[in-house]
């Protein structure tokens, strides 16, 4: 074996192992009989964390200049495992519940996640089109998954349809740029604007594939499929898919604009700027309004992605930082909620993620109810929850890079989002209950919660361990 | 790892078992652990009391719990005579009353609660004065507010209680704010939070020429950060003006006034100032102003104690004159004097309200003088432990209040103060003629009130047992610590920590302190003779008096109209500004201007969710018109 040959393996051995894993996961699901299907995420959480265990420390570049594992990689990846871990653990019972808890849904989960690994480590835009459309599919599917109920199958279409366009615009960009720089390595893409960036052509065509980005990330204005497919997705579900396919999508920004476009980083300042200030804004006035729970989160979701772009406005290696803080606090202090959201039931005439719904459940749940509670201080980014410290290092990030009013709207659109996620709190402590409702939180969600619950005090706590994991992270 | 972290460990421990575990598992087992607790603390002190009579001492940091840059707080503690004299005071009452409390409280609801928060303050007066610097000092100050607090208000659903709690916890906060001020300039001046780094000689000498003019007068550091500390001791201690909560207090279960207002939170004041020796000693504005508070809170305590029905109520107004004793005491440079009456007042007073509750317990917790009468025969115990205790205050050798009171007494003459001296001495007579007063009234001559008498019982063991020890303490604690006078137990004990560095003692003839020493007995006797020939042998002759003297016994009665005074020049503007500033300002002015912060965005919101329309069309045609608004923005800039 040549070096070089070793070196491409290494470079692309934690997916190499993910596939591996992914295959056996198949295996196992057909082995495992029908009341043991829950096995099928545990043995998918062993894998990634295996995976993690077993990466290689990087960076290894290969594959002529397409691929890369470095930490920021694997911090990327640690994200995903933790998203998946969490996910897995809330949904079985869940899923038991809706009579659905079949295998195939923690495989499809982690075939999404091989996708989004493969966005994040890209450094070609061919890699990172086929990593996306892995990620996409599997999320499209995910989102249908509850078959016999229309909502489901109507996210899983919209999903589907709406993101067909959104790739379509992308590789109509795409096209423009390999066109006019003759290449599709961002390291080359960077070299070929450098200097060349007046062109409306290159102008034109990076704009389409950003608007691919934000498509992703559920920028407004190319947000509004994340409501209605968040909404209509198992619970559970809607909950990864807030986290991880957000995650990657920012992953692989970052890496693009550091990369591909920083000659032009200048001009694109504006672009996320405006992109920035509607999405937090739009997400938390839509969200002021909801009185369902799920579609509230949901909201709130477009409305922390606004927060992260802040990070990218800065386009400072302290704002990329921050997003990953972000990214990792976001992931499970939301999936956190979402599980307690999906365990949630009740007996009257009314969903049961209406917010109606968790009335007086303080006294009839108080541990589930204390740890909503943390999860929706840490959202709205109370001190000393983790929310406050993910908050802290983006606004940091924009007060360094002298961008203060960006800063200002940032910090007055959590004030605005306070009002929301505490109105779930007093539901939860100051109301008395209209309808019967029930929440039992078995062996796996609990784990799930109190790990998600442990993890928002702990960042919150002690968040120099934390930060200290992506501070020295360079793209 | 110092044997004496165990005396704070005992009530904390049980503090956290009983509060984490006492609602629903321990329930109506809460003594037992408590008792354990305070017991354990008690042992221990006992032990250290004496390992410190054998020269033991410890000033050390457990560990450093804040480290802030160059700025340290360490947690201390500090073991010297003085902290060993106290920690037998804390913990021997403190033992007695979780003791009595077992039959006193038996049949309450909240009887877990009550021995959690018994822990609780424990915990704080044993951090109080067991810490090594100001900062903990200052942490068991607030604690044992807090927990006294709670105390207070135990039965909260009672108005009265609850005002009373809110009332103790106001006064505290106004003198506590002094306190900040006098903490701060110690930490400014002397650049450090020990006690060590505070009460050096030479860097006090160092600051002795600094001085300010405030308010047109002249005034040395000193004196400033002495007076600001003494305003703490001010609402602590009861001294006027900040007394007023300590009767109000009253309101509370009649333990917590045995061993809040009796033997260990009031003395927190005369504890610190003690303590602070070294400054207090060098402040001389602050000195003078110290007596004279001392001595007028003393006279005042006392003439109002002479006209109240309500026996605790006695008893309160006489713990407020006798903690002005001892803060004159420490005003004149008598701080071992100061400490020692502490000590005796301590088992003496606590004792009194202890019977005190148990005449509640035999009358059904009616409380008024008047009503009772001739219980001597039903309650033998308590009354001669009562009689004990009434003795002992009254000051008649050998019991214990005699040698403290005398000695508080001739160090003030010694010293030259002679209108504190002879003020002090009259409210001597005073105290005598209204605690056998309450004496004779309550179990002497014929009942008052047949029914009630009937009724009446002596207490069970749980509650005499603590009388019966508190008495023998009462009648042995002053001779055995303070004889001969000046020259005692407790004056070598004392002496070494209580003598500041550069004072220059006064000291009596013998036969001056002989002289003074007769006519103090000669007084406390004149007043016991006058209250029996008021109250046994002439019964009409108090309803003369009142009517010869109309005006001052009203005046008297009403507690000097101090309630009513700081009704009308303090609580009422608060109040009625505070009510303009809500209603007025705070509603429709800011209130307004936030609701309507709220209101924009909820209506913006509200129609900006139709956009979301759930069609396909609607959504590409927004991603459309966003490239294509954004492509324009581009194009032009």
């Amino acid at each position: 074996m040549t070096p070089q040959l070793f070196n491409d393996i290494i470079t692309v051995y934690p997916e190499i192992l993910m596939t591996i894993f992914a295959l056996v996961l198949i295996v196992i699901d057909v082995v495992a009989g029908d009341k043991m299907k829950a096995s099928v995420g545990y043995f998918g959480i062993a894998f990634v964390a295996l995976v993690a265990l077993l990466s290689p420390a990087g960076p290894f570049i290969g594959f002529n200049n397409m691929l890369i594992w470095d930490n920021f990689s694997y911090v990327f990846f640690l994200i995903f495992a933790m998203a998946y871990t969490l996910t897995t653990l809330g949904s079985i019972d869940y899923l038991r519940d809706k009579n659905m808890l079949k295998g195939e849904i923690y495989i499809v989960m982690f075939f999404s996640l091989i996708g989004m690994m493969f966005m994040v480590s890209a450094n070609d835009l061919t890699i990172f089109y086929v990593g996306l459309e892995t990620m996409a599919i599997s999320m499209y599917v995910l989102a249908g998954f509850n078959k016999h109920c229309l909502k489901s199958n109507e996210a899983g279409v919209k999903y589907f349809l709406m993101g067909a366009f959104s790739s379509g615009l992308f590789l109509y960009g795409l096209t423009f740029i390999y066109g006019l720089t003759g290449s599709l390595t961002y390291t080359d893409i960077a070299a070929a604007i450098q200097g060349n960036t007046g062109s409306l052509g290159i102008k034109f065509g990076l704009l389409l594939m950003l608007v691919g980005f934000a498509f992703k990330i559920s920028a407004v204005p190319f947000h509004m499929w994340a409501p209605d497919v968040y909404t209509g997705s198992p619970t559970p579900i809607a909950g990864f898919m807030t986290v991880a396919p957000k995650a990657a999508a920012f992953g692989a920004l970052i890496r693009f604009t550091w990369v591909a476009i920083a000659p032009a980083s200048e001009q694109w300042t504006l672009f996320f700027t405006i992109l920035a200030v509607l999405t937090m804004t739009y997400g938390n006035l839509v969200a002021l309004a909801q009185d369902n729970v799920k579609r509230m989160l949901a909201y709130s979701a477009i409305a922390h992605a606004g927060y992260m772009l802040i990070g990218l406005v800065t386009m400072t290696p302290e704002g990329f930082r921050a997003i990953t803080i972000y990214m990792l606090i976001y992931s499970f202090m939301n999936i956190g909620a979402f599980t307690i959201i999906g365990l949630l039931k009740n007996k009257g005439m009314i969903d049961d993620e209406r917010i109606e719904s968790f009335a007086g459940l303080s006294k009839k749940n108080p541990l589930a109810s204390l740890a909503m509670l943390l999860f929706m201080f840490s959202l709205a980014g109370i001190p000393p929850l983790a929310g406050f410290v993910g908050k802290f290092y983006i606004f940091i990030a924009a007060i360094k890079a002298e961008i203060y009013w960006l800063a200002i709207v940032g910090v007055l659109n959590s004030a605005l989002a306070c009002y929301y996620y505490m109105r779930v709190t007093i539901f939860m402590y100051f109301k008395e209950p209209e309808y019967e409702t029930e929440l039992t939180l078995k062996a796996p969600s609990f784990v799930a919660t109190f790990i998600a619950a442990v993890l928002v005090v702990l960042v919150g706590f002690f968040p120099s361990f934390f930060v200290n994991l992506v501070s020295s992270l360079t793209v | 790892m110092h044997l004496e972290v165990l005396i704070l460990l005992g009530p904390l421990v049980a503090f956290l078992i009983n509060g984490l575990f006492g609602r629903l598992y321990i329930k109506n087992n809460a003594h037992f652990v408590a008792i354990a607790g305070v017991g354990l603390s008690w042992i221990v002190s006992i032990i250290t009391f004496f390992r410190v009579m054998g020269g033991h001492s410890v000033d050390a940091t457990l560990y450093n719990w804040v480290a802030a840059g160059k700025f340290n707080i360490p947690f201390g503690i500090l073991v010297d005579p003085l902290t060993a004299i106290m920690l037998i005071v804390v913990t021997t009452v403190s033992t007695m009353v979780h003791i009595y409390s077992m039959g006193y409280m038996h049949d309450d609801e909240g009887y877990w609660r009550f021995f959690t928060y018994l822990s609780i303050f424990t915990f704080s007066m044993l951090i109080l004065v067991m810490g090594n610097n100001f900062l903990m000092l200052f942490v068991g100050w607030e604690l044992v507010g807090l927990s006294s607090y709670l105390l207070i208000g135990f039965w909260f659903y009672k108005k009265s209680a609850a005002d009373a709690c809110k009332k103790a916890f106001v006064m505290n906060r106004i003198g506590d704010f002094g306190f900040y001020i006098g903490l701060l300039l110690v930490i400014v001046t002397f650049q450090g939070l020990n006690y060590s780094d505070a009460f050096q000689y030479e860097a006090i000498q160092a600051i002795k020429a600094n001085t300010y003019t405030v308010f047109g007068m002249q005034f040395s550091l000193i004196d400033l950060m002495t007076l600001g500390l003494f305003c703490g001791a001010m609402g602590k201690s009861a001294q006027f003006p900040l007394h007023t909560w300590l009767p109000d207090a009253m309101e509370g279960p009649t333990p917590v006034s045995a061993l809040i207002h009796a033997a260990t939170m009031v003395t927190a004041g005369v504890y610190m100032v003690a303590r602070c020796n070294a400054l207090f000693s060098e402040a001389h504005i602050t000195s003078m102003v110290v007596v004279y508070v001392g001595m007028f809170t003393a006279f005042l305590g006392a003439t109002i104690g002479l006209t109240q029905y309500d026996l605790k109520r006695i008893l309160a107004y006489s713990t407020v004159s006798q903690l002005g004793y001892m803060i004159m005491a420490t005003g004149v440079g008598a701080y071992v004097a100061g400490i020692f009456h502490l000590f005796t007042h301590a088992f003496f007073k606590g004792l009194l309200f202890l019977c005190s509750g148990s005449v509640m317990h035999a009358m059904h917790n009616d409380l008024d003088v008047r009503k009772m009468g001739g219980l001597k025969k039903k309650m033998p115990i308590t009354y001669w432990t009562y009689l004990v205790g009434c003795i002992a205050i009254a000051g008649i050798p050998p019991l214990a209040g005699f040698w403290s009171k005398d000695e508080i007494l001739a160090m003030t003459f010694a010293n030259g103060h002679m209108f504190p001296w002879f003020v002090a001495t009259v409210v001597a007579g005073m105290t005598a003629f209204y605690m056998f007063r309450s004496f004779f009234l309550v179990f002497e001559g014929t009942p008052r009130n047949q029914h009630m008498h009937d009724h009446a019982h002596e207490s069970p063991a749980t509650m005499t047992g603590p009388l019966v020890f508190l008495a023998i303490l009462s009648v042995l604690a002053g001779a055995v610590f303070g004889y001969p006078l000046e020259n005692g137990f407790i004056h070598h004990f004392l002496g070494p920590v209580l003598t500041p560095e550069g004072a220059h003692p006064h000291h009596l003839e013998h036969s001056t302190a002989l002289m003074l020493m007769i006519l103090s007995i000669v007084v406390a006797a004149a007043g016991i003779f006058i209250s029996w020939l008021y109250y046994i042998k002439v019964p009409s002759l108090p309803g003369k008096t009142v009517k010869a003297f109309k005006p001052v016994h009203t005046f008297f009665y009403n507690k000097w109209f101090f309630d009513e005074l700081y009704d009308a020049l303090i609580v009422f503007p608060i109040v009625t500004i505070s009510r303009f500033l809500w209603r007025g300002f705070d509603v429709n002015v800011i209130d307004f201007t936030v609701n309507a912060f709220g209101k924009v965005p909820m209506f913006i919101g509200g129609v900006a969710r139709h956009l979301q329309t759930g069609r396909m069309q609607t959504y590409i045609f927004t991603m459309v018109v966003g490239v294509i608004v954004l492509f324009t923005i581009f194009y032009t800039v």
